[in-house]
């Protein structure tokens, strides 16, 4: 009898650890620290005086992103709740903090087919390469 | 006495089952999630690396670069992988060319001894700016070299270098502090890093002086339909994983507990 406890004791421990780290993870998101780090000058636009590169790596060392894209143009970081874009301006960055759908709208040209598409399914720069590698 | 112990070895038997199901449902579920990277459903469209849309996207946000800067921007890429690599199906060529694209641009691809190498360019895909002086005075390409395990089906090594005839020194650094790394490169999402390998080029260059920052592209609105992809589905994967194996702890415990009960 005593087996069957540590042995259904062990499964629904396992689970718990499982469910809990699931619950926690990714609640994350840096607007919060982003509006007590950087300078606001609008709804959701913060101002830094780094360069976009150097900005856009402080966020994702602080909070680390589900994803992200490297454009010529500027950095984007895709969090569970929201979307942070840093765009180079003159003597430094701006920072936008939307909301995933309103980001999704604003950055479309970047982001679009990306982290979204027809249907909510991304269609480009999917995968990790010949033979679908590093899965 | 052999009762008792013909009941405790079926509770064993089925608590046993119950574990090894769990396990295998996770392992199962585990495998099923589409954590956003390889396999064959991702195989791209139209062939190449990036396939036609991805390498269409790049090279009109490198063209957009290249209008900005006036310099050309590029990628080669070794894949070793020949079984599976295919080349782009139709050449991708920018819409509104910052500089005059190559003559006889059809028969002007620049082909490498091997059919396992992508290569594009803001002239577009198969086009190398180094081979095209006259376009390109000013280059900055992006090179990787990848080895290919066929026992592994994957990527296991890469080498990365940023190649340029302006007068300053870029190198692998830059890209790791902007947050691209070589683990980035051979990772699950190695096409979407690859993509900001070359697509980060542009903004490396303004931010050591050599040139302007590139503006936004011009806004565009998603169409009817389209619409973000719901984050963090794994998550909710994990937490459902959690329940069921609580739920199977929670069942071998209570069955045990009624068998020995009626047993006793």
């Amino acid at each position: 009898m005593r087996r069957h406890f540590v042995g259904g004791g062990i499964v629904a421990v396992l689970g718990t650890i499982v469910l809990v780290a699931a619950a926690f993870s990714g609640n994350t998101s840096p607007d919060r620290w982003i509006s007590s780090h950087y300078t606001r000058v609008g709804d959701g636009v913060y101002r830094a005086n780094g360069s976009p590169l150097s900005v856009a790596a402080a966020i994702s060392r602080k909070f680390k992103p589900n994803d992200r894209i490297y454009e010529p143009s500027g950095v984007f970081l895709r969090y569970p709740k929201h979307i942070v874009a840093v765009l180079p301006v003159a003597g430094g960055s701006q920072i936008l903090v939307d909301d995933v759908d309103r980001g999704y709208r604003r950055h479309h040209s970047s982001v679009g087919s990306r982290w979204g598409g027809s249907g909510g399914r991304a269609s480009i720069f999917r995968g990790g390469g010949p033979g679908g590698g590093g899965k | 006495m052999s009762g008792s112990g013909g009941a405790q070895k079926n509770g064993n038997n089925w608590g046993c089952m119950v574990a090894i199901i769990a396990i295998i449902a996770v392992l199962t579920v585990a495998d099923l999630i589409d954590w956003g990277g390889g396999g064959d459903a991702d195989v791209p469209v139209g062939g190449g690396l990036f396939g036609s849309r991805g390498a269409g996207h790049l090279v009109e946000r490198l063209n957009d670069a290249t209008r900005a800067q006036k310099i050309c921007y590029g990628w080669k890429i070794d894949t070793d992988a020949p079984v599976d690599y295919r080349e782009y199906t139709t050449p991708i060529r920018p819409a509104n060319p910052a500089v005059p694209p190559p003559a006889d641009l059809d028969d002007d691809i620049d082909r490498y001894d091997d059919n396992e190498t992508d290569v594009g360019s803001n002239l577009g895909t198969g086009l190398d700016p180094r081979q095209h002086p006259q376009q390109c005075p000013r280059w900055v390409v992006f090179t990787a070299s990848y080895t290919y395990s066929y026992y592994e089906e994957k990527w296991t090594s890469v080498s990365i270098d940023i190649e340029t005839n302006l007068q300053i020194s870029i190198g692998e650094d830059a890209l790791r502090r902007a947050g691209i790394t070589r683990s980035d490169l051979l990772g699950s999402q190695a096409t979407a890093r690859l993509a900001d390998a070359v697509g980060v080029l542009p903004m490396i260059v303004a931010e050591k002086g050599a040139a302007p920052q590139v503006p936004q592209p011009a806004a565009s609105e998603p169409l009817p339909g389209d619409k973000p992809t719901p984050p963090g589905v794994a998550r909710y994967v994990w937490m459902g994983i959690g329940g069921v194996l609580i739920a199977a702890g929670l069942t071998w415990i209570i069955v045990a507990a009624v068998r020995s009960r009626r047993s006793a």
